[in-house]
């Protein structure tokens, strides 16, 4: 088969953008595939427009968040200079191991065949299964980020933010700039994670930037007086119809505050449909409690011509996903003759020191943020793990009972993971369930197999009848 | 459910949802119009009944699903507004009626 | 179980579709001589009439209709059988991967990393694990694998009064659709080709599938013997050990749960049972 182009890049975030602009730099023909309209992808999401536009949002947002302006920038003007051939509002349904991508894009298929493909989704935030998390106004927390960014908008009414993270009191302190009213931050940390943590300090002051801001944000965050707690357990959102309130356990008293919006956190995962779908190698990551493809230092999967960047592969934040980008692209540029071993060397050098700096923080962060046995095994029979398919840990563990070996029987034997979001938003939690039931490792009770579409496409589409 | 920063500057459009005017800015996604427009929820499940508002905002959850311009079970985070786009509330299942 | 069975259609596109299918209806009539066959080919007005709520596709040419079809949710039926299993005080051992076959003289003893089982009677209903086994009890087991890939849609209101062959709608609401045949060994996976081709022809029979979102798609590997037909076999040289084997054991599950269960339980067999021998393929390989 002919190839398209050299290199088809999937997702325009700061890894996807980084890559396509260091392999299109070597005189690679890059084509670059996104969902959205806009690059940046759902860290930088909306910057240009938002940059652009000078709008009060970018202070709200922070310097963090400007600082992808440059990389969106660069991207844009590669693509205005022909470098890059950027196809937006393109969802990928499919990727065969012959590096054929498979797209519709404004009601349209495509098929392009490239000589190497740089796979840059990203990460999607960990699925958090308290009682409660299904009803109206409970959402992800980066959720409420979105609205910021892409709507301009917060919510109305008191708000609780819960979980555990970074992200989690970057966005209580955005909202709280952005004039809304948090009623309480819940953190699930505990004292006894930050004794756990401690180990790893010296390591993380390499990254002294990133602990800094930790403690601004606290900071604000007091001064605008909103109520703490820490270590809060058996967290579950209240309502009927919609969110009402939040409830809680804290130092052994169960509480109660009234919120309509509450904003749940735990971390991030790698976004792995389309690794898991072609069938790259996945280990498990003992430290962040998730699945990641298998990498080498090139950021090469176990599968010829395939390469993950940024948190797809393993999560390590913004700037340390574009720096991955540009070392993916690096060796797409040697592996299709461009460049030769010592110049790869070379250039990816000083991106290695940078890179080294960014993830010298993770250890502390991931066991710092471990997220709690409840979350990941939640131990009420109610609660819904499946969303799509409303199936409840209790059902999950009863099948355990009956028979079910893993993920993939679960499926046959509950549904579970079976309905439109092809488990992204209970597989981890499925795994986590099983293997706790059985007394068995993750690694070992396994994850869904991931099938095309990883994103529902009509049977007009695929039958190429709606081209 | 979420209310617009003061100083969004963005042009007003005009969606239809189930019959009644709503108001969102250019550029939005009708998932995010349907946020700051308060309207409760964007579909019932197929199994439970029970009532969904988007979670993720990003394309991975599929709590957003809507008919959009007569076209059923559409990721309404993943969808720009257009001035008079017509939205219903996916109700469970999809019809496949001609 | 959602178990239905009052009937179900098989559309036929193009009249060469339609000349085969008569041609095989006259040969199952021929092979069940007095016993009869009944299957009907029907006109394409008729098969509309079956199918009320939906238009069916220019192309449809007509149809077979068999009174006897009917269809199940074979993952609430797998969940049936394990539950019943349970509750009649069957044991279920996962992970016991049984490596061999022997009799002790009292009983057949299987052993697996974890440890032997041993009972008076063994029965292999091990899918393509069964060619390995029977030769240790005296069976010989003839499959293939062969995988066939299959299409699931979103949930849809109910669409079809009656199962329709490879186009198939589920009691919770999603559409199976199509059946390829390919022999590519124990390759599971799907390809674009062959999921292509289902889409299109899901689409030519029913155009208003069109617009209906695909959720999933999947390859998976049958066990066919020579002649397509299941086998239930009981070794000669090692009484009390049977093997059953069938494509699939969904569709078959009514005939194992009665009539090979009471055949193996207590000798009584159905009569016309005894065909289904594995030794008709040492006489198809004499002849």
């Amino acid at each position: 088969m002919s190839a398209d182009c050299d290199v088809a890049v999937i997702g325009a975030g700061p890894a996807g953008m980084a890559a396509a602009e260091e392999a299109s730099a070597h005189g690679l023909r890059v084509v670059l595939l996104d969902e959205q309209p806009e690059p940046g992808g759902q860290i930088y999401r909306n910057i240009s427009t938002n940059t652009h536009s000078g709008a009060p949002i970018n202070d709200i947002l922070g310097p963090d968040y400007r600082k992808g302006a440059t990389l969106a920038r660069r991207f844009v003007m590669a693509c205005e200079d022909g470098r890059i051939d950027y196809r937006r509002d393109a969802t990928v349904w499919q990727v065969d191991r012959d590096l054929t991508v498979h797209l519709s894009q404004a009601g349209g298929v495509a098929d392009i065949h490239a000589r190497r493909l740089i796979v840059a989704t990203g990460a999607m935030e960990r699925p958090v299964p308290v009682p409660g998390w299904t009803l109206p106004g409970v959402m992800a927390a980066g959720a409420a980020q979105i609205m910021l960014k892409a709507a301009q908008a917060v919510p109305d009414g008191p708000v609780a933010v819960a979980g555990a993270g970074p992200l989690l009191l970057l966005i209580a302190r955005q909202l709280v700039d952005a004039g809304a009213t948090v009623a309480a931050v819940l953190e699930t940390t505990r004292a006894s994670d930050y004794l756990a943590a401690l180990p790893k300090l010296p390591a993380a002051l390499r990254a002294h930037g990133y602990l800094r801001k930790g403690v601004a944000m606290r900071r604000r965050l007091r001064k605008a007086r909103v109520p703490f707690y820490s270590g809060v357990r058996r967290l579950s959102v209240a309502g009927s119809d919609r969110a009402e309130a939040v409830r809680f356990e804290h130092r052994g008293a169960a509480r109660e505050i009234a919120a309509a919006t509450v904003l749940l956190h735990q971390g991030v995962v790698p976004n792995v449909q389309i690794t898991r779908q072609l069938g790259c190698e996945h280990v498990w990551d003992e430290a962040q409690r998730c699945w990641r493809p298998a990498l080498d230092d090139w950021c090469n999967t176990s599968l010829e011509g395939v390469a993950v960047a940024g948190d797809g592969g393993g999560i390590a934040g913004a700037e340390a996903a574009a720096l991955a980008g540009r070392i993916a692209g690096l060796e797409a540029a040697h592996r299709l003759g461009r460049l030769s071993v010592d110049d790869r060397a070379l250039k990816a050098a000083p991106l290695r020191r940078e890179l080294a700096g960014h993830r010298a923080i993770r250890p502390l962060l991931d066991a710092l943020f471990r997220p709690p046995r409840e979350i990941l095994d939640p131990p009420d029979a109610a609660t819904v793990v499946c969303r799509c398919e409303e199936v409840t840990a209790g059902a999950i563990r009863d099948a355990v009972a009956l028979g079910a070996t893993g993920p993939n029987q679960m499926k046959a034997y509950l549904r579970c993971g079976m309905g439109p979001c092809q488990g992204r938003l209970c597989g981890l939690t499925v795994s986590e369930i099983i293997a706790a039931a059985r007394g068995k490792p993750v690694a070992e009770t396994g994850y869904y197999r991931i099938r095309p579409p990883i994103k529902p496409v009509t049977l007009g589409e695929l039958a190429g009848i709606d081209a | 459910m979420f209310r617009r920063l003061h100083d969004d500057a963005r042009a007003i459009v005009t969606l239809d949802l189930d019959g009644a005017p709503i108001a969102a800015r250019e550029g939005d996604t009708v998932a995010a119009a349907m946020l700051a427009a308060g309207a409760g929820h964007t579909r019932t499940t197929p199994v439970g009944g029970r009532p969904r508002l988007p979670y993720c905002m990003m394309g991975v959850c599929f709590d957003c699903l809507m008919e959009i311009d007569g076209a059923p079970n559409r990721q309404a985070c993943m969808v720009r507004v257009r001035d008079g786009m017509k939205l219903r509330r996916q109700p469970g299942a999809r019809d496949v009626a001609e | 179980m959602a178990h239905q069975n009052e009937g179900g259609l098989q559309l036929l596109l193009g009249e060469e579709e339609l000349a085969k299918r008569r041609g095989d209806i006259a040969q199952m009539r021929m092979q069940a001589g007095p016993a009869g066959y009944d299957c009907e080919i029907v006109g394409r007005d008729e098969a509309q009439k079956m199918l009320p709520d939906v238009r069916i596709g220019r192309d449809v040419v007509g149809g077979s209709f068999c009174p006897h079809d009917g269809h199940v949710n074979p993952l609430l039926l797998l969940r049936a059988m394990h539950t019943a299993i349970r509750a009649l005080g069957g044991r279920y051992h996962t992970e016991r991967r049984v490596e061999t076959i022997r009799h002790d003289g009292h009983a057949f003893v299987a052993e697996t990393p974890h440890g032997p089982i041993s009972a008076p009677k063994i029965v292999l209903g091990a899918g393509h694990g069964a060619p390995r086994l029977g030769p240790m009890v005296g069976l010989k087991v003839p499959i293939r694998p062969q995988r066939g890939q299959v299409l699931i849609t979103e949930r849809l209101r109910p669409l079809f009064r009656i199962p329709v062959s490879t186009i198939r709608q589920t009691n919770e609401g999603t559409m199976q659709l199509g059946n390829s045949a390919e022999e590519v060994g124990f390759d599971d996976g799907t390809t674009i080709e062959v999921t292509r081709s289902i889409a299109r022809r899901a689409v030519r029979t029913f155009p208003i599938l069109r617009s209906v979102r695909l959720i999933r798609t999947w390859g998976c590997i049958r066990v066919l013997t020579p002649d397509m037909a299941a086998i239930y076999d009981e070794s000669q040289s090692h009484p009390g050990a049977y093997v059953a084997t069938s494509h699939s054991g969904v569709t078959l599950a009514a005939i194992n749960a009665r009539h090979a269960a009471r055949w193996i339980a207590t000798g009584e067999m159905q009569p016309g049972f005894e065909r289904f021998s594995a030794r008709r393929f040492d006489v198809q390989a004499a002849a």
